[in-house]
């Protein structure tokens, strides 16, 4: 007889199958998806060098800032009236706040708030929604309202009025407006370079401010379009996924009608 | 009589206006650096201005009342007629119209408190993606569109900076108001105690008077029959008796001592102060 442990060789495990319907992706892929938090990057960076290098921002350059703004909103959103009054009460709101603003955080310290700014950009980048799907995605709350309140940090730690809300104009246009534009554009050919104008425009201000910061910038870029998706198209030859006849079974309606002749069956 | 009211009544004036400078100074120093706490100071000027105006308008208020208080002070003496019970409960009623801007002061800080807390939870939830379900009577998450994101963010931190000031503002009053709720609530004891312990048969039996024939002692069996105690009063000489009974006696009454509608258990009062919600005697 055979023993109690005894598995037949050619039977056992027969219908294992690996890597079915399995989705590999190629390099180009890779570094064409890449490019999105490459952007986020870089406008996170602009945002900290444009706040550490104390422009005035005079009233005219304040209003096309709200400008541009308001035609983006409108140009993603839609020209309704609910839209032009939303933008309205947004505005009127932030002329109003502003001043409340300026000195909400006076009394607590330099390190604190660069600390909780940092933290919060994190946050978003992290938690950002890159994927150009149209989705619920459940942290996508979280990422814009941590950039907001890292633009609030910030902005209160400024003198004059004007930039204070040019900060947080600033920090609406490129947290608010631009992703969801990026989203809706995700798939134009031109994308790569809207990903140069970014990476470029942050390394200008680099030079101009902080040269030290030129590195990190480069190497992130290295990073985001050439060693990620490197690493990720060769880790994807581990991918071992098993699937068999144990799995869940998934209900597939092929054309129910009403009726005597209903053909429903189960895969 | 007349002299004596007006004594009394210059002494009260006087101490309300030492009461109204102490919350002046309390204002002053909490528009400084408190306790090396930094408030926010644009809120701290905007509350001072307000808390002193209400101040000005307090001393106004007693100068008003100072001309009628000899005739408050002769209606307080008369309500001696009908016992003591009386005159405290007349007392607890005019500490509360005396020191009325105290109450008004804690009010203003608790609606201010209860109000920012309850603004900063709602918001807090719309900065985490979620918000309050009613129906159901729980967190779920929600689908907020952007500028409802972006604005109630802003104001989110707004208040949340501001916070601080107010908390601060809000356990100075309220230890203020504590003191004030303190006293009136010993008095409240005080008349219950009267109330319900027989002192006046406690000072017959002591004073050996002819109206009350033997000494009487109350203690309390602990005859556990249907569960209920039973207490059984029970003659017995002797002045030895007397001490204990009368001691028993007070023990006895003063155990079931009940306050009634005052009464403020600890729960609630840690309850009501973390939520803001107004601590006060209802008369």
């Amino acid at each position: 007889g055979y023993p109690d442990n005894y598995t037949d060789n050619e039977l056992f495990l027969k219908s294992l199958s690996k890597n079915k319907n399995l989705q590999t992706y190629s390099f180009k892929e890779c570094a064409y998806q890449g490019q999105f938090p490459l952007q986020q990057l870089s406008c996170t960076i602009a945002f900290f060098l444009l706040h550490f290098m104390e422009i005035t921002v005079s009233d005219s350059m304040l209003y096309v800032m709200a400008f541009v703004t308001v035609i983006g909103y409108l140009a993603i959103f839609g020209y309704s009236l609910h839209e032009i009054k939303t933008v309205v009460l947004f505005g009127g709101f932030l002329f109003g706040l502003s001043p409340i603003i300026q000195t909400l955080t006076k009394t607590i310290s330099d390190d604190t708030i660069y600390a909780m700014a940092s933290i919060c950009l994190l946050i978003n980048f992290c938690l950002h929604d890159y994927s150009s799907l149209s989705g619920d995605y459940m942290s996508k709350c979280i990422s814009l309202n941590a950039a907001i309140f890292a633009a609030v940090c910030l902005a209160s730690r400024l003198d004059d009025l004007n930039n204070v809300l040019g900060t947080i104009i600033f920090a609406i246009l490129i947290y608010g407006v631009l992703p969801t534009l990026r989203k809706k554009t995700a798939d134009l050919p031109f994308m790569p370079v809207c990903t140069c104008v970014f990476v470029v425009s942050s390394l200008y201000l680099a030079y101009l401010s902080a040269p030290v910061v030129i590195y990190p910038i480069l190497m992130s870029t290295l990073a985001c379009l050439v060693v990620i998706p490197l690493s990720f198209v060769q880790l994807q030859k581990q991918k071992d996924n098993i699937f068999g006849p144990w799995d869940e079974a998934v209900l597939k309606e092929l054309g129910c009608k009403a009726g005597a002749d209903r053909d429903i069956s189960a895969e | 009589m007349w002299i004596s009211n007006i004594v009394v009544s210059e002494q009260l004036i006087e101490q309300a206006v030492l009461l109204a400078s102490f919350l002046d100074t309390t204002i002053t120093w909490l528009g400084e650096v408190p306790a090396g706490l930094k408030l926010n100071s644009q809120l701290v000027h905007f509350l001072e201005l307000f808390f002193r105006y209400h101040i000005h308008l307090f001393k106004g208020y007693l100068v008003m009342i100072s001309s009628y208080m000899p005739v408050i002070i002769y209606s307080i003496s008369l309500t001696c007629i009908p016992g003591l019970t009386c005159l405290l409960s007349y007392l607890l009623s005019f500490s509360v119209i005396l020191l009325l801007h105290i109450h008004c002061f804690y009010a203003y800080a608790c609606n201010m408190y209860s109000a920012q807390l309850k603004a900063l939870v709602s918001l807090g939830r719309l900065v985490a993606g979620v918000k309050y379900n009613p129906l159901r009577g729980r967190v779920d998450s929600a689908r907020t569109s952007g500028d409802q994101l972006i604005l109630g963010t802003l104001i989110f931190s707004t208040l949340l900076f501001l916070f601080p000031t107010t908390i601060l503002y809000y356990c100075v009053f309220s230890a203020v108001n504590m003191a004030l709720v303190g006293t009136q609530m010993c008095i409240v004891t005080g008349i219950s105690i009267i109330r319900t312990c027989p002192i006046g048969d406690v000072i017959k039996v002591l004073c050996k008077d002819s109206s009350v024939i033997c000494d009487v002692m109350i203690e309390p069996l602990a005859r556990q029959t249907d569960n209920s105690t039973e207490t059984a009063a029970h003659a017995s000489p002797g002045n030895v008796f007397v001490v204990s009974a009368v001691y028993k006696t007070l023990g006895a009454c003063l155990r079931q001592t009940d306050l009634g509608n005052y009464k403020l258990s600890f729960k609630e009062i840690r309850t009501k102060c973390m939520k803001g919600q107004i601590i006060k005697i209802s008369f």
